[in-house]
């Protein structure tokens, strides 16, 4: 900073003479303040050593005092060029050749006028630069180049330049004379009136010049009806293609000074006329470097541009790529009349700038085309390797868009795009229930509507030969039935937008415990997701079928699609039969749609998507040989499609299926509650004997080592995809798991090192996404069995449980996870004899796993978890000597199971534990005898 | 101002009380700068682009010229309040006419009464004072630096906030200053004096830490 320069240089000491070292008192001090402030205010240099010598007892706070006045003077002096500028410029007539002719604006950089070139009789646009602009020769000499570039930039678009002068001592920039205005006041009378006729009036009666701060005076002398026709906002298709035709031009208009080696730098509605003919126009080209330099310290710039600054320009990184997101951000703007970057403030302007944009086209405008939103957002991508690499290929795929033509622009894959933003910006926002409800009725009716009248129609062509009454029967049947089918297309369109949306939403904001894409499994900060949406979604289903009914493919695959979503929604809040039924419906519409069209790989690839999760909720249910036949129907399903096996989603699949079915191998005998009967009590009692049930571990550990090899694989050809490597890590941990049943401790812990270490990098990149922090708490709270490193993970396993249960308190797969690590940190107290704490701890987690099977009565484990819970506790009373109350406990505990067996009449595991705990009461009850009862526990 | 420059405003003033307008239009030429960056400071960045400060200064004369019977009547107040207060009416008016739309209440975000200040004081002082800081590589830096010398600024008493703005924006001596704020100028003094420190050093800070990025 140079104020120390300023204050050095020249010492002009103003009207202070003679030395007086006398005591001060605030008045003195302040009318020092005051000479020293007005001296700087006229252009001096006021030495500070000076004023502080006058109260040599003071001069240190003289010096802190003027030194911040001689900032705050200097920074508001290099603020405020139009304020100097004016002084002399009132008084323009002439500059050189130009007749000045009247002021059409001012900006930070200078002043406009419109003039005319008296030698060649044309009307010009005279931009006359504030003199601080170019202060020193340096600046001018780069101005001048600038300047000289810019005018050799020939194009239909772009705002003819001159030249430049100098008379003086102001230096200008001659250009065209545009009749028009900036897209900037066009947006600002569009938003302040959406009617486009008033606007178009109103705007064109001022004329334009090509800064932020021009002046709208409404000179009614001047207004000319516009000879514009632009489209209606609210004609949605129309406006939008319209603006398409203005981003055509300019992505050609930069496109060719790009080639010409000219970079504008400063994009923005500000710079682009637009002329009574509706012709785009660049203005400006040439001079934003040149306000570069001091752009930032003028007021209007400070908070006009930072609004239209791609984000590596804050790095001072600025390329052809910054221009084409600039161009986005102008297109972003024009199209949802909301600026692409707001903020409140400056400060937070440019914090958001740095961000990039927060909010889909589409939030502001369901019926958005898909297309120009893609194109949109790839020309706002937020990292420049992301965005169009030219001007040009923008325009191309614009053009395509115009022209119903593909567009190059791949959509970014909602779950690309779902976890770029949750990195960026993890609020969303919920949707409202009632208005998708509301457009959901609306588009209901009309679309019953329009099918009743089309069948009055087929009547009606029925009886066209009976009788002549029956043309006009027809004819207006006819036009009623166009009428409704366009009303009816149009909800239609809206109630799949709304649909979109609400899958969105719940996508963004819910997860489900074997979630097979990582994508879909984002972050829960607002877990809005309730049994109303499934609810919603259910009812949806019928009506996606009645249009389906007709004809509509489409609609057919929205049915599935949002009965597939019904059930992980029903999933996630452990109604397993209704997410089974949900499951069930989705695959039922996607064999439809397969027939259809055999050959279609995708349809193949989601039934295998829907089969893996009736697999897991089978196998949560308990029924682990239906879950068995259900994977040996999705192997052959997928086996039967070569072409889908080596598409990356058919193998994905297929390693799903193949660790489902090794996780429930391992349970085989420890959590099914329907055994063969054939099994026998017998049978069981040995097996309960020697305490060691027979998982099918081979099975397990065969179809783990195929799951990870095909995983390994897709992780590695495709690196970028993280629901490979998520799935990967779900593997190694079962495969952990299965080892440490197979006693093979060294096995174990490795894989549960590459499950830990997977899980870690992962959470790592995508911090938001709370799936992963629950993986990665399973993950450590699974290592329980091998107890290396144990205290550690069960702490981490801790933390991250009670991150996960602040954000989403109602979840019931964290509320069990965070049970389960509790229980084992009870244990543990218990055992270091910290009864007291390990009693109050199994006190909370009783409270936790009756609410869960209040939530999930369907799943077995959670009864079972309770009933083990008792047991502890009991054996805690025993330990501590009260057999009374550990009686008690047991006792309970066998009421519980009889509850629970009166549900699951058949379930083994349960009779045997059961079994377990009446061997036990009676053994209390048989040491209380011969032990005196004690009802006060020991230390 | 030296004293043959007040005894002419007192006599300029004087003929405008008797409703002179050719005193008013001296007058108004003389403070025509002044005023013009009291508006430059105090109008919203959401209308600088709409509504030029010429605009503004053209219609505070038009209303001087009408209410010049009010000024006769107000007898202790200099010419440059006067004319200060009816700019910032002009102020109001416009920042009601262009805003509105925008926000139910103008005011909560856009105070211009002199008596009491808004969090906007602050944040245009603070984006003049640090916005000169920087160049454009620095911009993010700058919006924490922004936000930290805000929130100084919004810590700061309401009247010791409006002090510095009063001093160094709108550029008024500490007797008007006194005036404006209808505070002893002695009060006034202390004020200024006490704010200014406390700016100081919020500011010191900020360089040293941006010196320290620049090296």
């Amino acid at each position: 900073m140079n104020h120390d320069d300023r204050t050095h240089n020249e010492a002009i000491t103003p009207t202070y003479h003679g030395p007086a070292p006398t005591k001060r008192d605030d008045a003195d001090l302040d009318q020092l303040a005051e000479e020293f402030s007005k001296a700087i205010r006229q252009g001096h240099s006021p030495d500070i050593k000076e004023y502080a010598s006058r109260y040599p007892e003071d001069a240190d706070q003289i010096r802190e005092l003027l030194e911040s006045i001689s900032l705050i003077e200097g920074f508001k002096r290099a603020n405020t060029p139009v304020a100097e500028s004016n002084v002399i410029q009132p008084t323009l007539t002439q500059l050189d050749d130009y007749k000045i002719i009247r002021e059409i604006g001012r900006g930070g950089m200078g002043v406009v006028f419109e003039a005319i070139h008296q030698s060649l009789g044309r009307r010009v646009a005279i931009k006359v630069l504030a003199n601080n602009l170019l202060g020193d020769s340096k600046h001018l000499t780069r101005f001048r180049r600038e300047a000289r570039a810019a005018a050799k930039l020939r194009h239909t678009n772009i705002v003819p330049v001159f030249g430049v002068g100098s008379s003086g001592n102001h230096h200008y920039y001659v250009m065209d004379y545009i009749d028009g205005m900036s897209l900037h006041q066009w947006l600002g009378f569009i938003r302040q009136d959406r009617s486009p006729e008033a606007a178009t009036v109103d705007a064109f009666s001022t004329n334009t010049a090509t800064d932020t701060e021009i002046e709208d005076s409404p000179m009614a002398n001047d207004a000319i009806q516009p000879n514009l026709e632009v489209p209606r906002f609210q004609d949605t298709a129309a406006y939008q293609r319209w603006v398409v035709r203005l981003g055509i031009s300019m992505a050609d208009a930069l496109h060719y000074a790009h080639t010409q080696g000219v970079l504008h730098r400063d994009i923005k509605p500000a710079n682009l006329l637009l002329d009574r003919q509706s012709t785009l126009w660049i203005a400006d080209f040439g001079l934003a470097k040149l306000a570069e330099q001091q752009a930032v310290t003028a007021t209007g710039d400070i908070v006009g541009t930072p609004q239209y600054m791609p984000p590596e320009s804050f790095d001072g990184t600025y390329d052809i790529r910054s221009e084409v997101y600039a161009l986005g951000l102008t297109l972003y703007e024009l199209l949802t009349l909301q600026p692409a970057i707001e903020g409140n403030g400056t400060a937070d302007i440019i914090r958001n700038a740095t961000k990039g944009i927060s909010a889909l086209p589409r939030k502001f405008n369901p019926l958005f085309a898909p297309d120009l939103e893609t194109i949109l957002l790839k020309s706002l991508a937020h990292n420049p390797e992301n965005r169009y690499p030219s001007a040009e290929q923008l325009r191309n795929d614009l053009e395509c868009f115009l022209a119903d033509r593909p567009i190059a622009a791949r959509r970014v894959s909602t779950a690309e795009r779902v976890i770029r933003w949750s990195r960026r910006e993890p609020k969303v926002a919920a949707l409202t229930f009632t208005t998708f409800g509301l457009l959901l009725a609306l588009a209901s009716v009309s679309a019953v509507g329009f099918w009743q009248t089309k069948e009055a129609l087929n009547r009606a062509q029925v009886s066209e030969f009976t009788a002549n009454q029956s043309l006009k029967l027809r004819t207006s049947a006819l036009q009623v039935a166009e009428e409704q089918r366009g009303l009816a297309e149009q909800n239609l369109l809206i109630a799949i937008a709304a649909f979109n949306e609400v899958m969105e939403n719940i996508s963004r904001r819910g997860i489900e415990p074997g979630a097979e894409f990582l994508a879909e499994v984002t972050d829960t900060t607002s877990p809005n997701v309730t049994p109303q949406d499934a609810e919603l979604l259910n009812s949806l289903l019928g009506f996606f079928d009645e249009l389906g009914r007709n004809n509509s493919k489409d609609l057919l695959e929205e049915s599935a699609i949002a009965a597939k979503y019904a059930g992980d929604i029903c999933l996630r809040f452990g109604d397993l039969q209704k997410a089974e039924a949900s499951f069930n419906e989705a695959l039922k519409r996607t064999v439809e749609i397969a027939k259809c069209e055999p050959n279609e790989t995708k349809h193949v690839v989601t039934q295998a998507a829907i089969l893996n999760e009736l697999a897991m909720i089978t196998g949560l249910r308990g029924k682990l040989r239906d879950a068995d036949s259900i994977f040996v129907q999705t192997k052959t399903l997928l086996q039967s499609c070569p072409d889908v096996m080596t598409t990356e989603e058919g193998k994905f699949h297929y390693a799903i299926a193949h660790r489902l079915v090794a996780s429930h191998s391992t349970r085989i005998g420890l959590d099914e509650p329907d055994l063969k009967p054939r099994a026998g009590r017998p049978w069981l009692a040995r097996r309960a004997l020697n305490h060691e049930p027979r998982p099918q571990l081979e099975k397990a550990w065969t179809a783990l080592k195929e799951c990870i090899e095909v995983l390994n694989d897709l992780v590695q050809t495709y690196p970028e995809e993280q629901q490979y490597r998520a799935e990967l890590a779900r593997a190694y941990r079962d495969k952990a798991v299965t080892a440490s049943l197979a006693r093979r401790r060294v096995d174990a812990e490795t894989a549960i090192q590459k499950s830990i270490t997977l899980f870690n990098d992962l959470l790592i990149a995508n911090p938001t996404l709370d799936t992963i922090r629950y993986e990665l708490a399973l993950t450590l709270s699974s290592t329980e069995t091998f107890n290396m490193e144990y205290m550690r993970r069960s702490f981490r396993a801790n933390e991250l449980s009670l991150e996960l249960l602040r954000k989403s308190p109602d979840l019931p797969h964290y509320q069990a996870l965070h049970a389960a690590i509790h229980t084992a940190l009870a244990m543990r107290q218990m055992r270091i004899g910290n009864f007291e704490s390990a009693e109050r701890i199994w006190n909370e987690v009783l409270v936790v796993y009756n609410s869960l099977i209040r939530s999930s009565p369907d799943v077995i484990l959670y009864e079972r978890r309770y009933c083990d819970v008792l047991e502890s506790l009991a054996e805690l009373k025993v330990r501590e000597g009260d057999y009374k109350a550990a009686q008690q406990y047991l006792e309970r505990a066998i009421k519980r199971l009889q509850l629970a067996m009166r549900r699951s009449p058949n379930s083994p595991i349960v009779r045997l534990q059961m079994r377990r705990l009446t061997q036990q009461l009676r053994r209390h009850a048989e040491s209380q005898k011969t032990q005196e009862p004690e009802n006060s526990p020991k230390d | 101002m030296s004293e043959t420059s007040t005894v002419v405003a007192d006599e300029l003033a004087a003929r405008m009380r008797a409703g002179n307008e050719d005193a008013l239009a001296t007058v108004f030429s003389t403070y025509r700068e002044r005023l013009r960056r009291i508006i430059q400071f105090r109008m919203d960045y959401r209308i600088a682009g709409r509504v030029s400060d010429s605009d503004v200064l053209q219609d505070t004369f038009i209303a001087a010229a009408k209410r010049l019977p009010h000024f006769s009547k107000q007898k202790d107040i200099p010419a440059f309040l006067w004319l200060r207060l009816l700019v910032n009416q002009q102020l109001i008016d416009v920042h009601r006419q262009h805003l509105q739309a925008e926000m139910r209440d103008v005011r909560k975000e856009v105070s211009l009464q002199p008596r009491h200040t808004s969090p906007y004081t602050s944040m245009a002082i603070a984006v003049q004072l640090v916005g000169a800081l920087t160049a454009v590589s620095e911009v993010v830096a700058r919006a924490e630096h922004i936000a930290k010398l805000e929130s100084v600024l919004n810590q700061m008493d309401d009247v010791d906030r409006e002090v510095i703005a009063l001093r160094h924006f709108e550029e008024l001596t500490n007797l008007e200053t006194a005036n404006v704020l209808e505070i002893q100028p002695s009060a006034a003094s202390k004020r200024y004096l006490r704010a200014m420190k406390r700016l100081s050093q919020t500011m010191a800070k900020i360089q040293g830490s941006q010196d320290g990025e620049d090296s």
